[in-house]
């Protein structure tokens, strides 16, 4: 010990309310003193619990697209013109977005406000019109959803991927889809809902040109408990085609 | 689950606090989200209430997000809680912003409080109190250790700041300040075992 403790401006250093002397001394004697630190981190529990008390509020949602943003561009910056290193997926928990690289690589052309799903289908669609929109679409579901679910799967060599978001109010959930592949003729892709094993509404989704749908339906998800996209002939009007993608909703 | 080895179905997985920053750690920007989802409404509460302005708010908790990002890639898990460390950076970086406004030449808050260190431990020992219970605790607090804890944590004043504003000597206030923190620890310990 080389300086006198230092317990009397403890919670002072820590709320940065010290004059410059103090903050200097104490922070001098902190180095070298284990239990003034020791009371400093007791002090320092006890002050962490103060936000905690403050009514919880929601920021608009576009800030988190640019934070999303501002970490991939210091991602650039870091790494240069490469593309970014994407994760190993790792059991037991969820896999990396597909979304990233994608938007990695449509970086520059991305509006700081835009939001991933919009990266993904601007990227994805060769049909600017429907790709704006389609984007749109997705973008304003994504960014005030309450929750989203992601699945993939791997169909005809194709690896689909599909996400839904379910509404922060209301009862209309957007669903993305990627990677289709085209179909023979007569055949069609199929949305079906179940609910206790029992398909209850079949809807028709038709993808782009690129193989990428964005649908939204009117549905009260409670109700539901699984989700299926199967290919079957369009005239068909219950589940038994071959299976796309699907899963449970929750 | 699997249905006949075609279906991979990825759902949500509730990881801890500390397996995303190991996972931002290796730029994995899903674990950014994660984290952002899961604060955004206290971080964006806490720099509100500072800094009195949405669009500053927003800024701060931008800026609070991006340290974190940052900051990840040297994180070494178990030095310290996530929570109180991320909303020690957005108190920190809001203080700065309303001292920038006030026009006051103080030291940037970073240093003391933005990298973990074995010596410099974030501990979460009452993050399961909800907020009725912290409250409570702050209520039963005398007015002016409420008061000094107020002008202190949410306003970001000085002791010098504090003594100019209300004609009350900086010792006072500093003493006050002691003073709450000490009783605060012990209201809380008592809402804990309740």
């Amino acid at each position: 010990m080389t300086s006198p403790h230092v317990t009397e401006h403890l919670e002072g250093h820590l709320l940065g309310a010290l004059d410059s002397a103090d903050a200097a001394r104490v922070a001098s004697h902190l180095d070298a003193c284990m239990d003034c630190a020791a009371l400093l981190a007791d002090a320092r529990e006890v002050l962490a619990v103060l936000p905690a008390s403050l009514e919880p509020m929601e920021p608009r949602a576009s800030l988190k697209s640019q934070i999303m943003t501002a970490a991939m561009q210091a991602q650039r910056d870091e790494n240069g013109p490469a593309p970014l290193p994407l994760p190993q997926s790792t059991q037991g928990r969820q896999r990396p977005p597909p979304w990233l690289a994608i938007a990695a690589g449509v970086f520059a052309a991305a509006a700081a406000a835009a939001v991933v799903w919009a990266l993904v289908l601007q990227a994805r669609l060769d049909d600017r019109d429907k790709q704006l929109a389609d984007a749109r679409l997705a973008a304003g579901a994504f960014a005030n959803s309450s929750e989203t679910l992601r699945m993939e799967s791997e169909f005809s060599g194709n690896a689909v991927e599909a996400a839904i978001a379910m509404p922060s109010e209301g009862t209309i959930i957007t669903v993305v889809v990627t990677g289709l592949p085209g179909l023979q003729s007569g055949d069609g892709y199929r949305l079906w809902l179940f609910a206790d094993g029992q398909p209850q509404t079949g809807v028709p989704l038709t993808p782009d040109g690129q193989g990428n749908v964005v649908a939204q339906l009117d549905v009260d998800l409670a109700q539901f408990d699984a989700m299926e996209l199967d290919a079957q002939p369009l005239e068909a009007t219950a589940p038994g085609g071959e299976l796309v993608i699907g899963g449970p909703l929750r | 689950m699997n249905v006949g080895g075609l279906i991979n179905v990825d759902v949500q997985i509730l990881e801890t606090n500390e397996d995303l920053l190991v996972r931002m750690r290796s730029h994995e920007l899903d674990a950014l989200e994660a984290l952002y989802d899961r604060y955004k409404s206290f971080a964006f509460a806490l720099a509100y209430k500072i800094v009195g302005g949405r669009e500053t708010a927003e800024e701060v908790v931008q800026d609070a997000f991006m340290s974190v990002w940052k900051q990840a890639q040297t994180y070494e898990p178990g030095v310290g809680r996530v929570r109180p460390w991320l909303l020690s950076i957005v108190r920190n970086r809001a203080i700065d912003s309303l001292r920038r406004v006030r026009g006051k030449q103080t030291a940037s808050l970073d240093e003391a409080w933005m990298v973990p260190s074995d010596d410099d431990i974030f501990r979460d020992v009452y993050g399961g109190l909800q907020r009725d219970q912290i409250l409570k605790a702050l209520d039963a607090l005398p007015n002016e250790q409420r008061q000094a804890i107020e002008m202190a944590y949410f306003q970001g004043r000085s002791f010098t700041e504090m003594a100019e504003d209300t004609n009350t000597p900086a010792g006072t206030w500093k003493s006050r300040v002691r003073l709450a923190v000490g009783k605060l620890r012990q209201l809380l310990d008592e809402e804990a075992v309740s």
